[in-house]
């Protein structure tokens, strides 16, 4: 009986040992809204500021590369999503400042942080305050209706 | 025997099936890039007039230092710069209405740090690269942080950043939570400070526990960090207001009125800052003190299991009388038999 106890016991701190040596898993995601944005540490909106403007550029080339120079598909890319990527326009510094500035209004959290983008590039470009403000109104809309809506 | 087997039938079905629940953890959460979230489409714009937004002031008159750092600490809950300039004013000029004495000592040092909130606040709000500051966006003040504020140093040197050109950038959001929680702790100590002047002098071992206990039970909480508060409501911060106990009162005005708070300072760094400044590194410390934690309970299950289920020896048996006998006393009772033999 001894034995048994004594082996159940080891058996116990080989368990523990193996679960305390484990490393844990990073949890890092990346964000969706101004909720998501505001819990990241400045480094980590740098780093992901950076990030999300090289794939952004990465996206749009590949676009290019795969319709065609005169698709309707390229002429989008280049009409629209050119036209809100951050590359080369503004640097990672200033997308984090600009993003932190449009989300320390508490009304703007739920706003997807693409449309926070977009919104600040018009904003950086000269775009005039009552269109900006317009603008924000229908992405809080429809950040609202997005949170609302169950995520799959 | 038979209840110990039992009992270590029992300790074996509880301790047995828990053990899975923590050498297993759960895969991190995977989120679909993906996302189904909408965009404003820019297409349609259409163009208007600009119109002028009026900052809403603080309009409310600030008449006690507890309601002081109250309006200042809802005004920044909510985000209302120019509630806060408005507070921070009213608040100035309270202090210098106040007599001399603790409180005003207090409420002064409060002060200097809100203003250095409001340096950061102001250029967050106003400078193209808010988020970061050095020494070239806002020159002396990495200095003036340094000199005011013991601890800060450790503080700004493990959130930098620097840049391909060697430039080192602070992060103004991180600063400034930081900030905020030595002006929280403050009136904790003020008040320690007051319940151990009031009680009666013992010796100084019993006075060594009576602060311990008290900075035990009114430890500070920590002000949560800025992703937090903008997740909860102005009246959910307002619940637990900042109270400040004045400090009883003192024969001569202490000079050090306009001293950065050397007790402020020397606080340990909060755990708030570690979680923004490495999360990850939080994380794995966790799950090391949760090792540390099972293993220490383990040991101590097994030692108790030992213990428990330990043989006891076979009873002793008391000699007869006879056999408490001196040893040379059976040998001469030996020797008369060989003698006899």
């Amino acid at each position: 009986m001894k034995k048994v106890a004594l082996g159940i016991m080891l058996l116990m701190c080989a368990i523990a040992a193996t679960a305390a040596d484990r490393p844990t898993a990073p949890e890092l995601t990346p964000p969706n809204s101004g909720e998501e944005w505001l819990r990241l540490s400045s480094s980590e909106k740098l780093f992901w500021s950076i990030g999300y403007a090289q794939g952004y550029l990465d996206a749009l080339n590949k676009i290019d590369i795969a319709s065609g120079p005169n698709s309707a598909c390229s002429s989008l890319a280049a009409r629209t999503e050119r036209q809100s990527s951050t590359a080369g326009k503004v640097t990672g510094f200033e997308l984090v400042s600009g993003l932190e500035k449009f989300y320390s209004d508490p009304a703007n959290v739920q706003i997807p942080i693409g449309s926070a983008i977009r919104i600040y590039l018009l904003q950086a470009s000269g775009k005039d305050q009552t269109t900006i403000q317009e603008l924000i109104e229908t992405a809080r809309v429809l950040g609202a209706a997005s949170a609302r809506r169950p995520t799959k | 025997m038979g209840s110990h087997r039992v009992a270590a039938l029992a300790l074996f079905l509880v301790v047995v099936p828990s053990a899975p629940a923590f050498a297993e953890e759960p895969l991190p959460l995977v989120r679909p890039l993906a996302s189904p979230a909408p965009f404003v489409a820019l297409a349609v714009e259409p163009v208007r007039d600009a119109v002028d937004f009026v900052p809403v002031a603080y309009t409310e008159t600030i008449a006690t230092p507890a309601r002081a750092l109250e309006a200042l600490r809802t005004a920044i809950v909510a985000n209302d710069f120019a509630g806060f300039r408005s507070a921070l004013t009213q608040a100035s000029s309270l202090a210098d209405s106040m007599p001399l004495g603790d409180g005003r000592n207090a409420l002064r040092r409060n002060l200097l740090i809100y203003r250095d909130v409001e340096q950061l606040w102001t250029f967050a709000r106003n400078d193209r690269f808010g988020a970061f500051f050095d020494d070239e966006s806002l020159p002396g003040f990495r200095d003036h942080l340094s000199a005011d504020y013991r601890g800060i140093d450790s503080f700004l040197a493990a959130n930098r950043i620097v840049d391909r050109n060697g430039l080192e950038l602070y992060p103004t959001a991180e600063t400034r939570t930081y900030l905020l929680n030595l002006v929280d702790s403050t009136p904790t100590r003020e008040k320690n400070r007051t319940l151990v002047a009031s009680a009666k002098p013992r010796s100084a071992k019993s006075a060594k526990k009576t602060v311990h206990r008290v900075a035990h039970h009114t430890a500070p909480h920590a002000l949560p960090t800025r992703a937090v508060v903008k997740a909860t409501s102005i009246a959910a911060a307002t619940t637990a207001p900042v109270v400040i106990v004045p400090a009883a009162p003192v024969a001569a005005p202490q000079s050090d009125a306009f001293a950065m708070p050397e007790q402020v300072a020397v606080l340990p760094k909060r755990t708030t800052d570690a979680v923004q400044a490495a999360p990850v590194a939080t994380a794995q410390q966790s799950s090391t003190a949760h090792g540390i934690f099972f293993i220490i309970l383990a040991l101590v299950l097994l030692g108790g299991l030992v213990t428990m289920l330990r043989t006891p020896q076979a009873p002793t048996v008391m000699p007869a009388p006879d056999e408490l006998k001196p040893k040379s006393r059976r040998d001469d009772d030996v020797i008369p038999m060989k003698k006899a033999q």
